[in-house]
């Protein structure tokens, strides 16, 4: 074992050093494993290390029925939980050609935007706090804790809601939900203008983070990015355009594309990305069809023997659910292409040659989420 | 009341001995005196943070959470003090006691009123600029003896930047010195009894002490500033591998440093521990001279206090190269201009 | 309108049979002729598939199957190239000069498969220990086994 780790290590001559940023440090927001190889200050080599929260998601699923596999994706992306188990459910609606209520359609998306929402704020705050400003998150968070508190009425919790299910969502909305969200909006709109004095027109913050972690665009498209981190660099890769699944092809939103590929454009995707998710959300929250929040199916579900295919956008990107079917009550073959982890590769191009205080701000700008990388 | 304790010292001691007696006395009331300065910061500092952040800070122990800080040190005085198998030990113990050591000594020159002031040398600011200077000292040892990649970046971080920052900050110093013609504390202080020098030194004064209050803030290691310990990047910088105490320590001295580099800023720039006086306005003048000197000099200690409180929690943080583009390329030019523009202020007696 | 990706894979490769996986055209490639075809795949003008969206496999025992998911950014379309592997001999040229993001997909299918890349500069397993038995997603593996004599090994059961 020894043996294997020694060839795993960066070879260094005498100027340069190798430090090891993680499986335990306050930026890599989880249990991320990079190797640096440094010269003073300067970014000489990278190499990710993964697996410290692999759990096998893909293999479990295995042996686990349709209907149970689907609370395990809460856990890949735990920011996007119920846009992945949306994923899920659409991928076995699709096998099982049943046709979802509009309600539910509708209910689902605006908890897919609230998600977005909830994910792009925690974002906003640990970006601050990976720069060194530790107000900005107090102020995301409460914004967020009201996204929270909606979840928590109408699913029963907060995070990890499991709340789709085939065929439609679990319960029906907290007859609260409609003034919360319009609460919500209304409150989010007037204090969104503080993201901006707080970070975006800060000095300190700018020269942070514009001409930094640069990934060109025919960078991005080789190394398969999506997501805000894609768009940033001039992709237009929004599934929710490209795709529209549930309700997403009736309401008209922007999909914001920046081309300066550094870090500030990122940025400046994601907090323009929570301004259409308020676009969207207040759209739909008054044209919430009634109706049926389900349709019934049957106890235990078999997909016809073939493959189907599935794919959305969570938070950070294109998550897409390949399933492979052998006719019986659990899926033979499951395969998440989940968006972090292909973001991940970018990190090597965009942080080489920087300092440390960059690889900070570029991780902070790809928001990668540890568990969806492992799975 | 110093003649009173000086005579009672004498008559049970002897002549002999009562000196000594004396100069442990006063340095056991220095000690006393910073370590409730600290603790007063700290509670200042959790709670100015909280309101920054909508949130309340400490509210339990004690009232409003005044008590928040005694029991912080508690359990420090508890906790066990680690030491890395491979870190070389005796450099590693000395750190903490050496950076704290010397935030203590830049105590003794500061006149806290006009009877209050334990050693009126005649080069005192000079004295307090050289020996704030050591304590990086202290943070390279801790840094190297840990043995820790991280802390020893942090470290060298903090070196550069200290030894880069006391230019600026020398410089800034240097304008008032030359304004006041003194290198005493008391000096200074006289010299600003007809207007602090803010006032009076109009431009070249107000352009020292804004080099001033950022050279100083880099010179603490405080946010945004804070890259030798910046706990994104390094973890916890140069102290990653101190616990319990010796970790007290460090933090101590950051805040005892803190109110040392507000007192200097007072003396030098707000008229120490002299009242605020308006030409012509008799009354008013008359109402300031009520207030005790060293209510005064508290009040403008406190308030450049919160100034370097605000400053940290609003800023992001600086990257290295940055930090020291600013000091090299901005503020050490200009405040050699303003070195210049001053000393012809001064020359042509342009100081109201 | 550039013309549909089926027409231009039946033009470009007439010797292949176009299938479909899920929604989308798919061909199946021999390992022998992948680097030839990838390379037809990624310069032909009607083609371009620049993105590799996702690499994986699926073990259909005792043959493994290797599938690519590509894009074309500029015409918008997607195919899904096939390739069959044996178990016996689960080698396959790597993609990484066509596509980077290759690097971490190929990695990932190694460790959870067992397919050998060859010429990949940096082949180890991602997620698992290093001295890992297996490939956990085989149908084969038997995960309480191995993760039994995993801990057993080095000394971290608990009992």
């Amino acid at each position: 074992m020894e043996q294997h780790i020694e060839s795993h290590i960066i070879q260094s001559s005498d100027d340069e050093f190798i430090i090891n940023v993680g499986p335990q440090h306050p930026s890599t927001h989880g249990v991320l494993h990079l190797q640096l190889k440094l010269d003073g200050e300067k970014i000489v080599d990278l190499r990710p290390f993964l697996g410290y929260i692999h759990r096998g998601i893909e293999k479990m699923s295995e042996s686990l029925t349709y209907k149970q596999f689907i609370y395990l994706t809460s856990r890949m992306d735990y920011l996007s939980a119920h846009i992945n188990n949306q994923a899920c459910c659409l991928v076995i609606e699709k096998g099982l050609q049943t046709e979802v209520p509009e309600r539910a359609k509708v209910i689902r998306t605006l908890m897919a935007e609230l998600t977005r929402l909830a994910s792009h704020q925690l974002w906003w705050g640990s970006t601050g706090l990976d720069m060194g400003a530790v107000s900005p998150f107090f102020y995301a968070f409460r914004e967020r804790e009201m996204i929270l508190e909606i979840f928590e009425e109408t699913c029963g919790s907060r995070l990890t809601m499991n709340y789709c299910v085939p065929g439609g969502v679990m319960n029906d909305i907290h007859p609260d939900f409609v003034r919360k969200v319009k609460q919500l909006i209304k409150q989010f709109r007037e204090n969104i203008h503080e993201y901006d004095e707080l970070l975006t027109g800060n000095p300190i913050f700018q020269s942070r983070t514009q001409g930094i972690g640069y990934l060109s665009k025919e960078d991005a498209i080789a190394l398969s990015c999506s997501g805000p981190v894609a768009r940033a660099s001039g992709i237009s890769c929004d599934v929710r355009k490209k795709n529209p699944y549930d309700a997403y092809d009736r309401v008209s939103f922007d999909e914001i594309i920046a081309t300066e590929g550094d870090c500030f454009a990122r940025y400046r995707v994601r907090l323009e990305e929570m301004k259409q998710s308020m676009n969207i959300i207040e759209q739909l929250i008054d044209n919430i069809p009634t109706g049926e929040y389900r349709t019934k199916i049957k106890g235990i579900i078999k997909l016809p023997v073939g493959e189907y295919y599935q794919r959305v956008e969570t938070a950070r990107g294109e998550l897409g659910v390949y399933l492979v079917s052998d006719g019986s009550n659990k899926p033979y073959r499951i395969k998440f292409r989940t968006p972090n982890f292909s973001n991940l590769g970018a990190l090597k191009p965009m942080s080489l040659g920087g300092k440390i205080g960059d690889l900070v701000a570029i991780m902070a700008s790809l928001d990668l989420i540890i568990p969806d990388i492992d799975r | 009341m110093i003649h009173w304790i000086g005579q009672k010292l004498n008559d049970i001691f002897g002549p002999l001995w009562a000196p000594y007696v004396g100069y442990i006395l006063v340095g056991l009331v220095i000690i006393t005196l910073v370590v409730v300065m600290a603790v007063i910061s700290i509670y200042l500092e959790r709670k100015i943070a909280a309101f920054m952040q909508m949130r309340l800070g400490p509210m339990r122990v004690g009232k409003w959470g005044t008590l928040q800080a005694f029991a912080d040190v508690f359990k420090l005085m508890l906790k066990e003090s680690l030491t890395p198998a491979q870190a070389d030990k005796q450099l590693f113990h000395i750190a903490p006691y050496l950076v704290l050591t010397v935030s203590f000594l830049a105590f003794a020159p500061i006149a806290f009123s006009p009877t209050l002031q334990l050693w009126d040398m005649n080069i005192g600011v000079l004295y307090i600029t050289s020996i704030s200077s050591v304590g990086v000292i202290g943070i390279l040892m801790a840094g190297w003896s840990s043995n820790n990649k991280y802390s020893l970046l942090g470290a060298m971080r903090s070196g550069a930047q200290i030894v880069s920052y006391e230019l600026s900050a020398g410089i800034a110093i240097l304008t008032i010195v030359m304004m006041s013609g003194s290198l005493s504390v008391s000096g200074i202080i006289q010299s600003q009894a007809d207007g602090w020098w803010i006032f009076k030194g109009h431009i070249p004064a107000i352009i020292a002490f804004v080099i001033f209050a950022i050279a100083s803030t880099a010179e603490l290691n405080r946010a945004p500033f804070d890259l030798a310990e910046a706990e994104q990047e390094l973890t916890a910088g140069f102290h990653t591998e101190y616990s319990g105490m010796q970790f007290a320590m460090f933090f101590l001295a950051e805040y005892t440093n803190m109110f040392i580099v507000s007192m200097l800023g007072t003396t030098l720039f707000l008229g120490g521990w002299m009242p605020l006086h308006i030409a012509n306005w008799e009354t008013f003048n008359h109402l300031m001279d009520k207030i005790p000197p060293f209510l005064w000099f508290f009040g403008k200690v406190f308030i450049s206090l919160f100034m370097i409180i605000w400053f940290r929690w609003t800023f992001p943080r600086l990257r290295i190269d940055q930090l020291l583009k600013l000091e090299w390329k901005y503020l050490l030019p200009i405040g050699m201009v303003n070195l210049v523009i001053g000393a012809i202020v001064t020359w042509l007696g342009w100081i109201f | 309108m550039s013309q549909p990706v089926e027409e231009a894979i039946k033009k470009i490769f007439p010797e292949l049979t176009l299938t479909s996986w899920a929604q989308f055209p798919a061909i199946e490639i021999s390992r022998d002729s992948l680097l030839s075809a990838c390379e037809k795949l990624t310069t032909h003008p009607d083609l371009r598939f620049d993105m590799l969206v996702c690499l994986t496999a699926v073990d259909r025992t005792p043959r493994l199957e290797v599938l690519y998911h590509l894009r074309s950014t500029t015409h918008g379309h997607e195919l899904i190239v096939k390739t069959e592997l044996d178990e016996s001999q689960l080698e396959i040229p790597s993609v990484v000069s066509f596509w980077k993001a290759a690097e971490l997909f190929e990695l990932e299918v190694y460790d959870m498969f067992g397919i050998t890349f060859t010429g990949h500069s940096d082949l180890r397993r991602l997620f698992m220990p290093d001295d890992w038995d297996g490939y956990p997603l085989r149908k084969s593996y038997k995960a309480s086994e191995v993760a039994d004599n995993y801990l057993k090994s080095h000394q971290l059961l608990i009992n």
